[in-house]
């Protein structure tokens, strides 16, 4: 149990206070998040926001407190806390001509870096014979190929479908 | 044999290094073979730089792609395939993930309503613009692996034993937790270092070379000391035809070293909390996952080389408690958008599609 509290304090940060100002810029976290006119379970959709998004944070409700206002691109509505973050997602390191570069996920998800499928060196090295000559079944080279059926299967999920997996999930929170 | 593979057995390792043609048993010849020129030991010490170097350099996303394809592969393989139904198609049509024709079978639904699932959850991660890949392998053993770059695997023995949906969310969100916290790359690096320079040993002659010498052909010795010899500094391009030798030689040992060790506990253990995190900000009960790993027996064909189930339900549970208490005494360590600083007793564990009976 001593283990186990000594990771929790790593876990949490070790007593680390989040002081919040309004005015602050906080991220959504999740796909298609709700910014709602109200808090209300019936509230209009103002706009749909992607991971990542960057809102100001105004502070969260009096009466219904899970419920935080932000602002964003001239809007300003509701967002349930657990689809918000104070910590942007990660950046990501992508080779280019002139070296590595730090790009944030945004323009990481807008770079084709990140629609990559199995890149040409792994289809590579499944192939190769050298790795398609023991018993073991399947062989690489069929390996490769369930991989690639496997990856086509992710990348045809639809952001609708997504959605509709977060509403079944979370209801009324989005 | 091949079912114990994701059982991250000795024996496991036994088969791998059998299956690869590349892979030598026999030693006489190989030094003859590789270190007929053997280098000096200045040639030596450039070389154990270059590995320095290589091993110093920040791990590129196309790099950690690659070498994670590299990687599921091996997960792919060992863990006896994939639960799909292949399209037959030409290596271009399979190549193409967005325009290729998936048959609707209940294997392929399985994997549709696993990717709905797994990218729900993937999209609350510090990663959410990935391109996540969530499979299922074919065997009995109850396991879950991830690979760097967004590859994320559970066995058919595990989709037996959860009976929940905030189960399985879990499980793939631990597996989340492992590849956005680069967890793969701590063992990567050094095997990226430790490899390069046993070939640099191997072909200078020295005896630290022997691992690869035993391993590999000469062939394959020197077409990995050739990249090795036109590495000129920066990221390494493991995705180059030219460097395939050094693809092979690094992504073979991690695989080695992770079926081997696994990771390191406190890596287990901040995974689990990362990804009761990422579960119960989706919306689901961490119930779903405790419950799931505290009813697991321990033994080798239950999550081998994590640890103990009831030491990683003691941390969960502590975890959950803490942060509970510090949300309602106003002194949340964590962020204010801690998903735990909810009542998490009314979230729900939901029932499982149907798809997943393919599984069972």
């Amino acid at each position: 149990m001593r283990k186990s509290a000594a990771v929790l304090a790593l876990v949490l940060g070790a007593g680390a206070a989040w002081a919040l100002t309004p005015g602050d810029r906080v991220f959504v976290r999740g796909r298609d998040v709700a910014l709602l006119q109200s808090t209300a379970t019936n509230a209009a959709t103002l706009v749909k926001l992607q991971p990542g998004d960057a809102v100001v944070w105004r502070g969260a409700d009096k009466k219904k407190p899970t419920w935080h206002r932000v602002e964003t691109s001239g809007k300003s509505g509701f967002i349930y806390f657990a689809n918000l973050s104070t910590t942007a997602p990660a950046s990501e390191l992508l080779t280019s001509p002139a070296g590595a570069k730090k790009v944030d996920a945004q323009a990481f998800a807008s770079s084709g870096a990140a629609g990559k499928a199995l890149t040409e060196g792994a289809i590579r090295y499944g192939n190769q014979d050298e790795k398609n000559k023991g018993e073991l079944r399947p062989t690489m080279k069929e390996a490769v190929r369930q991989t690639q059926t496997l990856e086509a299967i992710a990348a045809q999920r639809s952001s609708e479908e997504i959605a509709a997996q977060a509403d079944r999930v979370s209801g009324e929170q989005r | 044999m091949r079912r114990a593979l994701l059982s991250l057995s000795m024996v496991a390792l036994v088969a791998c290094a059998a299956a690869s043609g590349i892979m030598r048993g026999d030693t006489s010849s190989i030094v003859s073979g590789v270190a007929e020129s053997t280098t000096t030991m200045v040639g030596l010490t450039q070389d154990l730089s270059k590995c320095d170097q290589i091993g110093a350099a920040e791990v590129t996303f196309d790099e950690e792609r690659t070498i994670g394809g590299a990687v599921a592969l091996n997960w792919v393989q060992q863990g006896g395939g994939l639960l799909v139904d292949v399209p037959t198609g030409d290596a271009a049509a399979l190549a193409n993930p967005k325009t290729l024709g998936v048959q609707d079978t209940p294997r392929n639904r399985l994997h549709k309503y696993l990717n709905v699932v797994g990218k729900n959850l993937a999209s609350r991660s510090t990663r959410p613009t990935l391109q996540w890949t969530f499979g299922v392998v074919d065997t009995e053993v109850v396991n879950a692996v991830s690979a760097p770059g967004g590859y994320v695997f559970v066995t058919r023995g595990l989709l037996k034993r959860v009976s929940n949906e905030a189960s399985l969310a879990g499980v793939l969100s631990h597996e989340i937790a492992h590849v956005t916290r680069k967890d793969a790359f701590a063992i990567y690096q050094k095997t990226k270092v430790d490899q390069c320079k046993s070939l640099a040993y191997a072909k200078a002659g020295q005896k630290e070379g022997a691992a690869v010498l035993r391993s590999y052909t000469p062939g394959f010795i020197n077409q990995a000391y050739a990249a090795l010899q036109a590495f000129s500094g920066g990221a390494l391009d493991l995705n180059a035809a030219a460097n395939n030798a050094l693809l092979t030689l690094f992504s073979d040992e991690f695989v080695h070293r992770y079926l081997e060790g696994g990771y390191a506990r406190d890596q287990e253990i901040q995974a689990d909390a990362t990804g009761l995190e990422i579960t119960v900000a989706s919306g689901y009960s961490p119930r779903g996952f405790v419950d799931f790993i505290g009813a697991l027996p321990t033994g080798q064909n239950f999550f081998a080389h994590h640890p103990p189930p009831s030491d990683r339900v003691a941390s969960m549970k502590l975890l959950l408690g803490k942060t509970r208490m510090a949300s309602v005494h106003s002194t949340a360590p964590g962020s204010p958008f801690s998903p735990f600083s909810q009542d998490v007793s009314q979230l729900p564990l939901l029932p499982l599609r149907d798809e997943l009976a393919a599984a069972r």
